[in-house]
């Protein structure tokens, strides 16, 4: 009986209905992306960044050259000489980003931790050269991911 | 050659409903699909072959590329793998994370399935709500490990990193409202008589059949045979957890949407007593061959310094020696084999990769039947390219 009444009032479908229904109520989980931003946690993984020592000032980078080895892609690319004292020095280092995978095992890798990964990803561009990140431009913004991480720290 | 009347139409491969770039060749008659023949190969990218010329640590991140939306359950069976070439066994918290992160990849991949599922066949709605909660999937293993597609987030020897309180605090608020979710879906579909329509009936393949073709997965279950890897060869911490294996009874498209469902919702009972279980301790092995010292002791102890420039600059080097490992993915048996020479890359791998052997099913579940149901099968077997052609 009770199966002959679903039939005829379309039980299942009104109750479906109900399901759509309930949404009006239910306040959109949409984000309207490009005029608000995400917050991504501490541990996501965009663009690579070179930091500084907190202390000195100096490149933590040692050029030991194990990230270029890991690299699955091999994106890393690293040229380093000798400088004064018999220290090496670091004369380019680049990441081509748009065939870097994003692994992360470069960053897991680094004795120096000199190489980190923030939180950027908007890194679309115009030209394809453009996406080849040189040392310079990672320092640059290793030393705005410090700024923001010191700032954070102080909001705290 | 051609009766009068016989068509042959592309579907794919692009097309929406085959899930990625999958070639049918269809030969109709009128609306009656007389054969199909799958053309697979257009997202080869030679990832066996890759693998050949890289070492082992280097390739995990390519597992991800195989199945994308279910990248932790690849880690998972290619790790174990090269683990069990070297006959390493991970700490017990590694594997109930490892369980957790199978699982969540598990879901997300039939929430993917369920949406797509749903659209294909009309029902729109599913597929907002279905991403709706797939986003907090992604948000988690964001959390973890950084990424949310291609996770990378084990390690041979071990998961990538532990998982923070504020992780378990997000997990627990998830498996705590995604029940009353699948109960939405399940009121949305199961008893609805238009998804019935198209769902019963069709498509109906028998045990036999299944294990002919080689299924596996919820396409193997959907059929009744009850056949999963976390029961028949446990691995990580499925031992420990109790959780039923569905299986369905005819074997037709609507037994396999049955079988999911409730998949999802055991996936659930899962994590849940993972985390309940979750034992403390470390979460990498203590092995000379596979693990790295700590980055504090590189300072001071030149040894640490010595061995881990090794294990980076030689890789790790396993004995001689072949080996077949497999997990429970979300489409089926997922299961990598490795040859080794001894050396630090390996010789020959191996992906089974379980997509591959459930698209063969679909000529003989096709033939015979309406053209229009030929989305329903397609999204019945789940597969994903990904991992086809690998
Ligand atoms: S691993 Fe770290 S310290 Fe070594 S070269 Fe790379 S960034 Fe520099
Ligand atoms: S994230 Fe991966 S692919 Fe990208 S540079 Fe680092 S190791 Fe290479």
């Amino acid at each position: 009986m009770g199966n002959f009444l679903e039939k005829i009032f379309l039980l299942e479908l009104f109750k479906g209905m109900g399901v759509v229904f309930k949404h009006v109520f239910i306040k959109p989980v949409t984000r309207m992306y490009p005029f608000e931003k995400p917050v991504l946690p501490n541990s996501s993984r965009g663009l690579h960044t070179l930091m500084r020592d907190a202390d000195t000032g100096n490149e933590r980078c040692v050029g030991c050259s194990l990230c270029v080895k890991i690299c699955p892609s091999g994106v890393i690319h690293m040229v380093t000489s000798k400088g004064e004292m018999n220290q090496k020095r670091i004369d380019e280092y680049e990441i081509d980003i748009s065939r870097c995978a994003f692994c992360g095992l470069c960053v897991d890798i680094c004795p120096k931790s000199a190489i980190v990964m923030s939180d950027r990803f908007e890194l679309a561009v115009y030209d394809r050269k453009n996406l080849s990140y040189n040392k310079n431009l990672l320092l640059k913004i290793g030393e705005v991911k410090q700024k923001e991480s010191k700032e954070k720290g102080k909001d705290k | 050659m051609f009766q009068q009347n016989e068509m042959t139409i592309e579907m794919g491969p692009q097309h929406p409903s085959t899930h990625g770039v999958l070639r049918l060749t269809l030969r109709i008659r009128g609306e009656t699909v007389i054969n199909v023949d799958p053309t697979v190969g257009y997202l080869h990218r030679g990832i066996e072959k890759i693998a050949e010329n890289l070492m082992y640590t280097q390739f995990q991140p390519y597992t991800d590329r195989l199945d994308y939306i279910s990248a932790p359950a690849n880690n998972l069976a290619y790790v174990q793998t090269v683990e069990k070439l070297l006959g390493v066994d991970v700490t017990p918290r590694a594997k109930f994370i490892r369980v957790i992160l199978a699982e969540l990849a598990r879901i997300s991949s039939h929430l993917v399935w369920l949406a797509t599922h749903g659209l294909d066949l009309g029902a729109m709605s599913m597929f907002l709500y279905c991403f709706r909660e797939r986003e907090l999937i992604m948000d988690l293993l964001e959390l973890y490990c950084g990424s949310r597609l291609t996770t990378t987030c084990m390690e041979i020897g071990g998961v990538r990193g532990d998982i923070s309180q504020e992780f378990i605090d997000k997990l627990n608020d998830f498996i705590k409202m995604f029940p009353d979710k699948i109960q939405d879906y399940e009121t949305l579909l199961t008893k609805n008589r238009i998804w019935l329509k198209r769902t019963k009936g069709i498509g109906i393949v028998s045990a036999e059949q299944a294990i002919n073709f080689g299924l596996t997965g919820p396409t193997l279950r959907g059929s009744g045979v009850k056949y999963d890897v976390r029961k028949a060869q446990p691995y990580a911490a499925y031992d420990q957890i109790d959780f039923e294996v569905p299986i369905g009874t005819v074997g037709d498209v609507y037994d396999r949407y049955l079988v999911r469902m409730e998949e999802m919702r055991q996936s659930t009972k899962i994590i849940r007593q993972a985390l309940e279980k979750l034992p403390e301790g470390s979460v990498r092995v203590q092995d000379s061959r596979i693990t790295r010292p700590d980055k504090a002791l590189l300072a001071t102890s030149m040894e640490a310094l010595i061995q881990y420039c090794y294990l980076i600059m030689e890789g790790i080097i396993p004995p001689k020696g072949e080996v077949y490992s497999s997990v429970e993915g979300s489409k089926g048996e997922l299961g990598f084999y490795i040859y080794s020479d001894g050396t630090s890359k390996p010789y020959r791998l191996k992906i089974r990769t379980p997509s591959f052997y459930n698209v063969g099913i679909l000529p003989s579940m096709a033939k015979g039947a309406f053209l229009a149901d030929m989305t329903a099968f397609i999204a019945s077997i789940d597969i994903v390219l990904g991992e086809i052609d690998r």
